[in-house]
């Protein structure tokens, strides 16, 4: 015990308690299983280490990645936003319906943004007014805009961009396509966000202890709305940039796509159980780990429907070990 | 000496229920003024209402001279008022210094925290408590005393000159608590700091205080300075309510066999070395404050919680309970003291309380349930122990504090047990449903059962156990037969450091 | 003492009473806008028709719901148990053998989502959606998502059929309803995962097996899941990875019109019936006056978000009497 309160620096590092290390340590675990698959299947697969494949096995999960980010701070803050499932082929039609329609690009990306943000806003507002889990909330919704996305496109593809899009459509910016770009930039964005703002860094404490926070001069409702308009608007980049990725827009698209999103989020290490944990790095370990994984059982030459299989086993184990892990129990 | 804090005949209700009535406090600069009582004497409420959380429905907080009015707890600050909370809100993914700074740290015109600069006022602001830690250390990997002194850290790192500090050594160790104790008296002396010190373990207090005011049943008891305090005086203050000798319920009849023995029980730093023997026919006050590791040990019997060493024995048998149900089956039942979050199903009828336990005995074939058969049990219960209103399906959020009291008490005794564990059996409950709930007791004790009553009423254990025993954070400090027991012979025990046994 | 009049007056409070005034409501409504159009045989058999696998697993969602928690799977182990079944019969396994197979077959995924709530302490939502996941996944790995069809007749007779003109499979969903409903009412077992779902930590040290409990409760609603997934495959005569997309937010909007709370210890399956009902009705209703048949979704996502507001309406009233 006298241990603890010797805290000549020197000491500290015995101190280390075993949450925070370990933690850490999922975050090694990870790297380390990452690099175990890759030096396997390049061993066993020829070609699996090559830029392209890479490229690919990374580019089928951008979607998610982009999801993921804004994924990351909900569930930092203790909620969860499966709606981003409807979102994102919702802004993708609408995208797609206002370019057909002659609305200029920069504009249309605007319009979407803000759309997706009233929906992120209204997602808060029933949380908040209903005192109900938010998991409810947004399973209503994402259910509303999968109805509403048949109806618009009465099931149909929607396809035929005008010429200004298609000439920007498959371009790449230092060897990169532009959703993996825009994928790269925000997962950036977010990292340095999350350690160094002010603001986004409240979600630890928000997350952690909500009434504390409110206590600590947090605005903690405003900082809610933030938390479920970020995630709305991140899920409405995915749907624009859907239709970068694809070259048409489907009410089909995100099928699972939250559940995929949510298992990246929980494999990197946000605990899914107490608010307050949780990394932009893990994340993005953790959608790389996915990636990796579905991309190995795809090359393998097993079915693509393998993917939903995995997803699900990844997340039901990754939150049992990783709340195990860091040795969190219910609260008696 | 200048007031600092003046309250005056402050009162607050909660859904009609006053919790604070007619309260009076005033504090002194510079002293360190602790608040004390029992759970539910209306502490926090009243430290709530210092710190703007809650505003009070009558009275006046007066700040230095000048009358204050809160809009919220955000509006503390604003009055130099900073409290350290029970719960610690440190997010233990940030630095000590992220932690310390929340909300004012050094940004650039983008919002961009400066980690350097952030470090360096962290570092300065802890040097100038008197602290040495490393403000560049993840919070997570700190105890929670460090964690503890970093909240205090943070909170005096604003300009404040009023501190609250609501329990907090509860979950310190006593190096810790000495640790934190010359913290703070360190900090006043260099700067001018009043603090409030809310607590119930009276040692503390005495070690602390400058003066101390007790609380009870949401109204002041009384203020004693210093030179005037003892452990006696402030728990007389605490708890002291009179005791009718002609009232007293002893056992008639000699204790059976026995039957349920706890042999040097351990769990960590809650309770050690814990053993007594209970016989039938007899009650066994287990007296303590809160904090004393009474409830504790009794989960731990009964499978609730961690038991780390020592074995409890049951008619002879040597028993490990994994869970609660194993205990009830086997016919121990704790009555808990928490009786609307854990006691009672609040929502569902009476019938459906009362039979709970025992839902097995109203199963007919293929577990059809067998609705008279609970109607009656309900019905013969209300009757037993006078439940008012008798009314089989009204729900039990809708009976008043005593009566629910009855129908907790009602579902464990339809599972018919032996040995029934009792934990404070009448806190908030009217005095004639306490008379009857004691009347009660005794009564079943006299037909066989063995009964342990927790309680940190002492009136109400001198009454009612044949033996009791003392308990004090975590220890056990004796057991003794009451034969004419007064109040402070118990006291004596329970505070002095040579355990009586008897 | 007042008695039975309480006991029965829980199936016939405000609620239920509203839902049926709700249900005539739109009835005649509908009566008069298309006059020999809505009220007539062929489309109330319709709505039947469409109702009774959303009967089915509003009956499992309300169990799962009384205790506190929710099932995320139901849709999933509905194509699950209908491949599992062709599949069996396809290659030649009697029909009743297959049939039982992919009930239980159900009723293990349940078991397995109940365990990872109940032992793992995973929170029911995200245990429900990774088994969805896996077993959503696993119907089109194993079908790659084509048909199972040709299915003898002894098999499509299980829905097809019909006694006295009623379908079989309006018969089996109702029958099961009603032996729910009576069996929440009058069994020991379900009493008990209403306390459960009321106060966990009151069960716990009542002595109730408040684990093996939610096992047995999610078990449950896995049954009937696998239920409709024979009686799905069987109407349509063929078993498919695709069936019952998004059935689980249906089921829940019905239960919760019906009176479940997702909060738990609150539910009845009269209450659950004429949510389904509603949801069916006003479905058809929208169908009938023209409107996208696709937009059932965003109806049941809709109604369940009503749903909760009324409770909300109706709860901030009864917080207020009760202060």
């Amino acid at each position: 015990m006298s241990k603890r309160w010797s805290i000549a620096p020197g000491e500290r590092l015995r101190d280390v308690s075993q949450r925070m290390r370990k933690t850490d340590i999922q975050i090694w675990v990870i790297l380390g299983l990452i690099a175990v698959i890759f030096v396997g299947m390049s061993a066993a697969v020829p070609n699996y280490a090559s830029l392209l494949n890479l490229k690919i096995m990374l580019g089928n999960y951008v979607l998610e990645g982009i999801m993921a980010l804004g994924m990351t701070l909900v569930i930092i803050s203790g909620g969860i936003d499966l709606s981003v499932a409807g979102v994102m082929p919702f802004t993708a039609i609408l995208f797609a319906y206002m370019l057909k329609g002659g609305i200029p690009i920069p504009a249309a990306m605007v319009l979407i943004l803000l759309t997706a943000a009233g929906i992120g806003f209204f997602n808060d507002f029933l949380i908040q007014w209903l005192d109900v889990h938010p998991f409810v909330i947004t399973l209503a919704v994402q259910l509303i805009l999968k109805g509403v996305n048949v109806v618009i496109t009465s099931g149909n593809v929607v396809s035929g961009f005008p010429e200004a899009f298609t000439n920007i459509m498959f371009l790449e910016v230092f060897g990169l396509s532009i959703p993996m770009l825009v994928l790269v930039v925000l997962a950036v964005f977010y990292f340095i966000m999350l350690r160094k703002n002010r603001y986004f860094r409240m979600v630890y404490f928000v997350g952690g202890n909500p009434t504390a926070a409110e206590l600590s001069g947090i605005h903690t409702k405003r900082f809610f709305r933030f938390v479920y308009v970020q995630s709305a608007v991140l899920a409405g980049v995915a749907g624009i940039m859907a239709c970068f990725v694809y070259g048409s827009a489907n009410a089909s698209y995100g099928t699972n796509i939250e559940t995929r999103v949510i298992t990246a989020v929980a494999i990197g290490g946000s605990s899914m159980i107490h608010g307050g944990i949780g990394s932009i790095a893990g994340t993005v370990l953790g959608l790389i780990f996915v990636a990796l994984i579905n991309g190995s059982f795809i090359m393998s030459g097993l079915s693509t429907y393998y993917q939903d299989v995995v997803t699900g086993v990844l997340l039901v184990f990754a939150v049992v070990f990783s709340e195990r892990l860091k040795g969190i129990k219910r609260k008696t | 000496m200048r007031n600092i804090l003046e309250m005056e005949n402050i009162s607050i209700s909660f859904g009609g229920v006053e919790v604070l009535h007619d309260v009076s406090f005033n504090v002194r600069r510079g002293e360190i003024h602790s608040l004390i009582g029992e759970n539910g004497a209306g502490k926090s409420t009243l430290m709530k209402i210092i710190s703007g959380v809650y505003i009070p429905d009558r009275g006046t907080i007066r700040k230095d001279g000048a009358q204050i009015r809160f809009h919220g707890p955000l509006d503390a600050f604003a009055h130099k008022i900073g409290i350290v909370h029970q719960e610690l809100s440190i997010a233990g993914n940030l630095t000590v210094a992220q932690n310390m700074l929340v909300g004012r740290e050094p940004v650039n015109k983008l919002g961009f925290i400066n980690d350097k600069k952030l470090l360096e006022i962290a570092e300065r602001e802890l040097r100038e408590l008197g602290i040495s830690l490393d403000p560049s250390v993840k919070a997570g990997t700190l105890s929670v005393g460090m964690q503890q002194v970093v909240e205090i850290a943070k909170v005096l790192a604003k300009d404040i000159d009023l501190l609250i500090m609501d329990e907090p050594t509860s979950s310190l160790s006593e190096r810790e608590i000495a640790h934190l104790f010359s913290l703070l008296r360190s900090i006043r002396e260099k700067r001018d700091l009043t603090v409030i010190f809310i607590s119930h373990k009276l040692s503390e207090v005495m070690e602390l205080s400058d003066r101390a005011t007790a609380l009870r049943d949401g109204s002041m008891v009384g203020t004693v300075e210093r030179q005037d305090m003892s452990i006696d005086k402030l728990i007389s203050m605490m708890i002291g309510r009179e005791l009718d000798y002609n009232d007293i319920l002893l056992s008639s009849k000699a204790p059976g066999e026995t039957i349920l023995s706890a042999r040097g029980l351990c769990a960590g730093k809650k309770f050690c070395d814990i053993s007594f023997d209970l016989h039938p026919h007899e009650i066994l006050g287990v007296f303590g404050l809160i904090g004393a590791g009474r409830t504790e040990t009794i989960l731990a019997m009964i499978g609730m919680e961690h038991l780390e060493s020592g074995e409890v024995l049951y008619g002879g048998q040597k028993v490990s309970f994994r869970s609660p149900r194993q205990a009830v089956r086997s016919g121990i039942y704790y009555v808990t003291e928490n009786r609307k979050e854990m006691g009672l199903f609040l929502t569902k009828s009476l019938t459906d309380n009362v039979a709970a336990s025992s839902i097995k005995d109203y199963e007919k074939t293929f577990g059809v349930l067998d609705f008279r058969a609970m109607e009656t049990i309900g019905r013969e219960y209300i009757q037993k122990l006078n439940i008012q209103p008798p009314h089989l399906h009204k729900n039990a959020v809708n009976f008043s504090g005593g009566n629910q009291q009855k129908i907790l008490l009602a579902k464990s005794l339809a599972t018919k047990p032996k040995v029934l564990i009792v934990d404070e059996p009448t806190r908030g409950v009217d005095i004639g449903a306490k008379t009857m709930i004691h009347k009660i007791l005794r009564q079943l004790a006299e037909e066989g059962m063995a009964i342990l009553m927790i309680s940190s009423e002492l009136p109400e254990i001198l009454k009612l156990s044949d033996r009791v025993l003392v308990m004090h954070e975590g220890e056990q400090k004796g057991i003794v037969a009451n034969r004419g027991l007064e109040e402070k012979d118990v006291m004596t025990i329970a505070f002095n450091k040579e355990a009586g046994n008897e | 003492m007042n008695d039975k009049r309480a006991s029965l007056g829980k199936y016939f409070d405000g609620r239920v009473v509203t839902l049926v005034l709700l249900v005539a409501a739109i009835t005649i409504l509908m009566s008069m806008l298309l006059p020999g159009k809505f009220f007539t045989a062929s489309n109330f058999s319709g709505i039947f028709t469409s109702l009774a696998f959303d009967l089915l697993l509003s009956c499992g969602m309300t169990v799962v719901l009384i205790l506190g928690g929710v099932d995320l799977s139901v849709g999933a182990v509905v194509a699950f148990s209908g491949i599992l079944s062709t599949t069996l019969i396809q290659k030649g396994v009697p029909v009743v053998p297959s049939v039982l197979a992919a009930m239980a077959a159900g009723a293990a995924v349940g078991c397995v989502n109940g365990v990872l709530v109940a032992r793992a302490g995973l929170a029911p939502f995200i245990a429900t959606l990774g088994t969805n996941s896996i077993v959503r996944g696993a119907c089109y790995v194993a079908t790659s998502g084509y048909l199972i069809s040709g299915l003898p007749e002894s098999f499509t007779n299980i829905s097809r059929a019909s006694i006295f003109g009623v379908p079989m499979m309006i018969l089996i969903s109702l029958l099961c309803a009603t032996g729910l409903a009576v069996c929440l009412f009058k069994l020991s077992l379900f009493k008990q995962m209403f306390l459960i779902g009321t106060s966990p930590s009151t069960a716990l040290l009542s002595g109730i097996p408040a684990a093996r409990l939610k096992i047995v409760g999610y078990g449950i609603s896995g049954l009937f899941a696998g239920l409709t997934g024979v009686l799905m495959s069987s109407r349509y005569g063929m078993g498919f990875a695709g069936y019952a997309v998004g059935f689980e937010s249906r089921a829940i909007a019905a239960a919760v019109i019906g009176g479940a709370v997702m909060a738990g210890g609150e539910g009845n399956m009269v209450g659950t019936m004429l949510g389904v009902m509603v949801v069916a009705i006003v479905n058809n209703a929208f169908i009938m006056l023209n409107g996208p048949a696709e937009a059932q979704y965003a109806i049941s996502g809709v109604m369940l978000i009503a749903a909760l507001v009324v409770d909300r309406l109706k709860g901030k009233r009864k917080r207020k009497e009760r202060v």
